[in-house]
């Protein structure tokens, strides 16, 4: 027994030092270089995209194709733009008459070396707007109070919503409430941006950015002007003659304004039988909206003193109702445009462990564009 | 009674010997892999440390390229970029006629190449079928085109 009891203890003891013993030959000293490795990759990636403009507006595009060709087959990545606008933005419009309306307003938009293409598609607000939608429009609308919980929802999951009306219409508190403005109580016939202050809001930014598209003909400030293309140069005359500009791609001309001012533009670009113009002057100004409004939101437009005829509550933007000009076309599309300049090209479908890398971009030159692009990596096996 | 001893004995020493070679076996086995996964560790460290300095450093001096022409002792250190991961044709020309010049980095058995999208532009190392244990892939511009640069080390 005494024996058994020895043979015993010698086998336990001996089970207790492989156990004790098993957790020292366990240890590994091999580092984990995943993390490294894709730090290193998005580093390359997004350094190399930096080399060329073309490289990070076919991402702006939603054309991959330059990543998709460089990065290891097991590893998998997800896009963000902070600063850079989608380059198609989806238009939701509520009524067919209407939806050729916002077409006609929300023609392509060229800046900083590429379009920006609204696609319009119309919906039903009584049923439900979807998500899927990047900014709805609604022209002269009247039953914000029967939407109005739709409209916030949509508004609280990232939509963005441009009401244009003019508020005598829409007297309701629900109205106001979504845009944040009061009712009517003043008016003014010269209208201008508040401050050019693209930190606070860039509508004004991308105003100025986006110009104006131009084909024969082009309607500013009410007026309009005849546009021909004389070879590499285009002729812009007053409908009764009585002024004109003979300008190349490139060059200035200058145009007085409704208050007596003189205003520059510039011929951004030229192709066949249209034109980009842009404005100049950050004072630049409007001539007449159908209305003016209170502020209780941020004023974004208006004329001197409290009243404004475009105002900004976040991404619910209003804008009084406008007679046609081109200068009203390019308000209402730099404020959709404005509203969708943070975006994922590429969603992040992983649940994995993930690494971003993030670089700074610069475009340039018809208006101040820095934007972030974040690469987001993982190994999918 | 004796006997029933001598066999305890027996089997305890069995036991004991058994236990000592496994821990001698396993010892041996746990430090040959932590000189391994060291050693490939060292490897991963100075792949990412050299492929970082020849994509995103100039070199020192700056015109190195220059300078090895006429004193290869007085390049302290080879970068092949203009800016990051933009090479200089220069710079990769040079180190191709003189792969000495990556002494500095102290790699042994390693393969350096520098291809544009047509062709290779610089090979230093070893040109063999060894199977690397480390290797990093940039992609670079070069001049108005674009390539990539390997390093694999063993």
């Amino acid at each position: 027994m005494k024996g058994f009891i020895y043979l015993l203890e010698i086998a336990v003891t001996a089970i207790l030092m492989v156990v004790v013993l098993s957790a020292f030959f366990a240890i590994r000293v091999k580092q984990n270089w995943d993390e490294p490795d894709l730090v290193g990759f998005g580093n390359n990636i997004v350094n190399f995209l930096n080399q060329d403009d073309n490289f990070f507006i076919r991402i702006l595009e939603e054309d991959f194709t330059y990543i998709e060709k460089s990065k290891p087959v097991n590893v998998g990545y997800g896009l963000k733009v902070k600063g850079s606008p989608k380059s198609k933005i989806l238009v939701g419009c509520t009524q067919p008459l209407l939806c050729n309306y916002i077409k006609s307003i929300l023609s392509d938009a060229y800046v900083n070396g590429r379009y920006i293409k609204f696609l319009l598609e119309e919906f039903d607000i009584r049923n439900s707007i979807p998500n899927y939608l990047d900014a709805i429009v609604l022209v002269n609308y009247t039953n914000y109070t029967m939407n109005k919980q739709r409209i916030l929802d949509y508004l609280s999951s990232g939509g963005m919503v441009l009401g244009i009306n003019g508020t005598y219409a829409n007297n309701d508190d629900d109205f106001n409430e979504i845009f944040r403005i009061n009712d009517t109580s003043a008016s003014g016939s010269i209208n201008s941006f508040i401050a050019y202050k693209p930190s606070k809001d860039d509508i004004e930014k991308y105003f100025l950015g986006i110009g104006f598209d131009v084909g024969s003909e082009w309607y500013i400030w009410e007026e309009r002007w005849k546009v021909n293309y004389i070879g590499s140069r285009v002729n812009i005359t007053k409908s009764d003659g009585s002024d004109y500009n003979y300008v190349s791609e490139g060059e200035f001309f200058d145009m007085t304004g409704p208050n007596g001012n003189t205003y520059w533009f510039r011929v951004n670009k030229m192709g066949s039988g249209k034109a980009n113009i842009q404005a100049i002057d950050i004072d630049f100004v409007f001539k007449d909206f159908s209305d003016s409004s209170d502020v209780r939101g941020v004023k974004i437009v208006g004329p001197t003193g409290l009243a404004a005829s475009m105002t900004a509550n976040g991404t619910a933007i209003w804008m009084s109702d406008f007679p046609r000009s081109d200068e009203y076309r390019s308000l209402a599309k730099a404020a959709i445009i404005s509203r969708k300049d943070e975006w994922a090209p590429k969603d992040v479908y992983t649940t994995k462990e993930k690494t971003t890398v993030s670089s700074f971009f610069s475009l340039c030159c018809d208006m101040p564009e820095v934007s972030e692009l974040e690469i987001t990596l993982w190994y999918a096996v | 009674m004796k006997g029933q001893m001598r066999i305890e004995f027996i089997v305890g020493v069995v036991i004991f010997a058994i236990v000592l070679v496994f821990i001698v076996n396993q010892t041996n086995i746990t430090f040959t892999n932590m000189l391994s996964d060291s050693e490939a560790d060292i490897l991963k460290a100075k792949a990412l440390n050299s492929i970082m300095l020849l994509t995103e450093d100039r070199g020192d001096p700056i015109n190195w390229e220059t300078i090895a022409q006429t004193n290869p002792g007085g390049v302290k250190r080879v970068g092949l970029a203009i800016s990051p991961f933009v090479l200089s044709i220069n710079k990769i020309n040079m180190l191709d006629a003189n792969c000495t010049l990556l002494d500095n980095f102290v790699l042994k058995s390693y393969r350096l190449v520098v291809k544009n999208s047509t062709h290779t532009l610089l090979l230093c190392g070893y040109d063999t079928l060894n199977p690397s244990r480390s290797r990093e892939v940039r992609n670079v511009k070069i001049g108005n085109d674009y390539g990539n640069i390997t390093l694999e080390l063993w």
